[in-house]
């Protein structure tokens, strides 16, 4: 039974790296950040560390309950100077839409699974969300527009 | 001589290297004495017709000095001017190792996904590297988020691949190093090696095998066993036994 989800669990581990890496470049990114809207800013990647970690929790947990343990594996060293919002807003909605994509890909090979199907949806549901706060955010090029529609939700 | 290079020479040779606090002094300084300091070498080194100095302002006696040890100091600042100068980093150099591979499955195109997989890293740290080689001009994106190397980019994958043969080869067929272990080494250098260099090992083991006195010369060195004499020194090592010292190494 185990060994039929060795892909499926591989992929999620995966996925699970894709969360726990962009919680990590969040943390970072938000003491890099300089400029004017610095701490509007800021607040917006601490809400990022901590649903990106909840989202690697989440994915850790349809590990365990598939009856494996997960495995972390990521090759990260962080360094850079000082950024300005824009910047690291790019930054996080390359992240951000890599993680989509990655659900998006594996979507296709849970589809009828009991569990994994609703779970990867509403992944997608909320990375599809995030992508589009930040192209607004880009768009409106102030943190704070972000951070009132982060509040009111 | 000129009068920068006598100013630098009556300076005393001084220690330990200056903080970034007195950065800024030391090289309003060194403007002053005539001498050139690029940021890409460090911030207290300094150029000069006569080599490269290290400037340090001591803030107790308020006194510029600076380190003339020439010799010592050319050799390892050029090393260092050239490898902070070396915009090809390790990653940069696989990622686009990794996009040549990939690619060449599928007309040149690689997704974010297998070029992350290929890599065993996330499709998030890719795409973030991806936008270091496409500011630099080596790398192509479409609207689908396809990647492809730039004319640079491919010329580039081909001058690394082109070193890495170099290398393990003059590894492999010359110093004998075991096939596995050269082609770990020839990636650790391949994006490092300057041209120069890699010409040169090319030339030398076409020397190797040009006729039939070299290709004995090659023969016995594969039979050579080097044993060092108890005295330590030799016309290799200079005073310090470099045998002795590879073994200490971790």
């Amino acid at each position: 039974m185990r060994h039929e989800h060795v892909d499926i669990v591989d992929e999620l581990n995966r996925l699970m790296a894709e969360e726990a890496e962009a919680c990590l470049r969040y943390f970072q990114l938000r003491y890099r950040l300089r400029g004017i809207d610095r701490h509007a800013a800021e607040e917006f990647f601490e809400n990022g560390v901590k649903e990106t970690l909840e989202h690697a929790e989440a994915i850790a947990n349809q590990i365990r309950a598939l009856g494996h343990i997960p495995r972390l594996r990521i090759e990260l060293s962080l360094g850079g100077g000082p950024i300005g919002f824009q910047d690291a807003l790019a930054e996080a909605l390359d992240v951000e839409q890599q993680a989509l994509d990655a659900y998006k890909d594996f979507l296709p090979r849970v589809v009828g699974h009991p569990v994994l199907e609703d779970f990867i949806r509403r992944q997608i549901a909320i990375e599809t969300e995030h992508v589009q706060e930040i192209v607004d955010t880009v768009r409106a090029g102030s943190p704070l527009k972000l951070l009132d529609k982060l509040n009111r939700s | 001589m000129t009068a920068a290079h006598m100013d630098l020479r009556s300076l005393r040779r001084c220690r330990p290297p200056p903080t970034m606090q007195n950065v800024g002094r030391i090289r309003r300084s060194a403007r002053d004495m005539g001498l050139s300091g690029p940021r890409s070498i460090s911030p207290s080194v300094f150029q000069h017709e006569a080599g490269f100095f290290l400037l340090v302002r001591d803030s107790s006696t308020q006194s510029l000095t600076c380190q003339t040890d020439v010799p010592y100091a050319k050799h390892d600042m050029e090393t260092w001017k050239e490898f902070e100068a070396n915009e090809l980093t390790h990653s940069a150099a696989h990622h686009l190792l990794a996009i040549h591979a990939v690619g060449s499955k599928y007309g040149g195109w690689a997704r974010v996904s297998d070029i992350a997989r290929q890599l065993d890293v996330t499709r998030g740290s890719v795409s973030i590297n991806l936008r270091a080689l496409k500011k630099r001009g080596w790398v192509n994106t479409d609207e689908h988020h396809m990647v492809a190397l730039s004319p640079e980019g491919t010329k580039i994958v081909q001058v690394i691949l082109a070193k890495r043969v170099v290398v393990k080869s003059f590894l492999v067929n010359v110093l004998g190093v075991p096939e596995p272990r050269a082609e770990i080494d020839s990636c650790k250098v391949e994006h490092l090696l300057s041209d120069e260099s890699g010409h040169r090992l090319v030339q030398f083991m076409r020397f190797l095998s040009s006729d039939p006195i070299t290709k004995k010369v090659l023969t016995r060195f594969r039979t050579f066993e080097c044993e060092c004499p108890d005295s330590r020194a030799c016309d290799v090592c200079h005073g310090r036994c470099l045998m002795d010292e590879l073994d200490r190494a971790i």
